[in-house]
């Protein structure tokens, strides 16, 4: 292999998602843009009932708003 | 005799290390997809044998009782040597000291099992060291003194479709390895990777795909010229039998998607920042599987769309 594995690991794991999740994405783009500007949490379900939740970080801290 | 003392020695002190380090490593991760010239598997034979025959040596010399002991001791055993090696190489040096050659030769093979029992044993701990080290790539990747590591010495040679084609690269193994596969004759098949075979050079000669599916390109090119306007999603076609085998001589392309069941908080947050493409307040992303209900945050209905 020419190149260095942790470049190809990088760009590999890129862009790695459920494909739930991708589709949730590019099916909600609107509302997480909306939700993340108006400063609120947006949570996107996956068919075996995972959660994942966008939350706006507080300055300073990692705590959703 | 020398040539056939020599070959013993190659064989014991390089060839057979060297398989004891592979059986070991291959427990973690398969040889096969590490590709070399015959060269390169030489020299990676002595680097593999250098840092344990070292160490074995430093053992020897410095703990009874295989140590040397006293300068006396030392030269005695040096003379050992000496009339082993001229006896070896002198036929008529083995008739002239035949019984003190048979005295010696005892003394150099008990020093010299001695030190393979150390040297083998410091090779299989290194096997079983490189094995783990490489075999949790996933795992250990985010450490940069790892990484470096990985990328010069454990992994250099590594064939580039066992990263390509397993969860190699991610700490989730149950990370799926989905392929949509456009081969010579037109036809175009989704799948997930199951199994994948390289030739002796390191070169894919085929895969495996199950749970596989074919894209009906006829109907969808029929519908398309009748004006109708096709999803595309409704065109792929469920293939009855558990598992296809591909050519890699009929692949014309492949296209690779890597589905993790738990992606990393980090990799959603990256995806996100590239796909939004907006100036955006910062934000952070929580993953809860099924069944984990998120702290403090369940009860109020604004949070959820």
């Amino acid at each position: 292999m020419t190149t260095d594995l942790s470049k190809l690991a990088g760009l590999i794991e890129e862009g790695s998602l459920p494909v739930w999740l991708r589709e949730e994405i590019e099916h909600k783009r609107e509302d997480i843009l909306k939700a993340l500007t108006h400063a609120r949490s947006i949570t996107l379900r996956g068919p075996r009932g995972e959660r994942v939740t966008i939350a706006p970080t507080v300055r300073g801290t990692n705590v959703p708003a | 005799m020398i040539a056939l003392s020599a070959s013993l020695v190659l064989a014991l002190y390089l060839v057979l290390p060297s398989l004891l380090f592979r059986a070991l490593s291959r427990f973690f991760i398969p040889l096969r997809i590490v590709s070399g010239t015959p060269t390169q598997e030489v020299a990676r034979a002595f680097l593999t044998a250098a840092i344990p025959f070292l160490l074995a040596l430093g053992v020897i010399c410095h703990m009874p009782p295989g140590g040397l002991g006293t300068q006396s001791q030392a030269q005695a055993t040096g003379q050992d040597y000496k009339l082993v090696a001229s006896c070896l190489y002198s036929e008529q040096t083995f008739r002239d000291f035949k019984q003190a050659f048979w005295d010696s030769f005892g003394r150099v093979a008990r020093r010299q099992s001695q030190f393979l029992a150390w040297y083998y044993a410091l090779v299989m701990a290194e096997g079983l060291l490189v094995g783990v080290l490489a075999g949790h790539y996933g795992r250990f990747k985010r450490n940069r003194f790892y990484s470096w590591l990985a990328d010069k010495i454990l992994l250099p040679r590594i064939s580039e479709w066992h990263p390509l084609l397993t969860p190699f690269v991610f700490s989730d193994k149950a990370t799926i390895v989905r392929a949509d596969v456009l081969t010579t004759g037109d036809n175009l098949y989704r799948g997930k990777v199951s199994q994948y075979f390289l030739d002796g050079v390191g070169r894919l000669s085929g895969l495996i795909l199950t749970d596989t599916l074919r894209f009906d390109r006829r109907s969808y090119l029929r519908d398309k010229d009748a004006g109708r306007v096709p999803d595309a999603r409704g065109y792929w076609k469920e293939i009855p039998g558990a598992k296809l085998y591909l050519f890699a001589d009929k692949i014309l392309n492949l296209n690779l998607n890597y589905e993790s069941p738990e992606p990393s908080a980090q990799i959603v947050e990256e995806f996100l920042r590239k796909y939004l493409a907006t100036a955006i307040p910062p934000f952070h992303v929580e993953f809860q599987r099924s069944g984990e209900l998120p702290q403090d945050r369940t009860n109020d209905p604004n949070n959820y769309l």
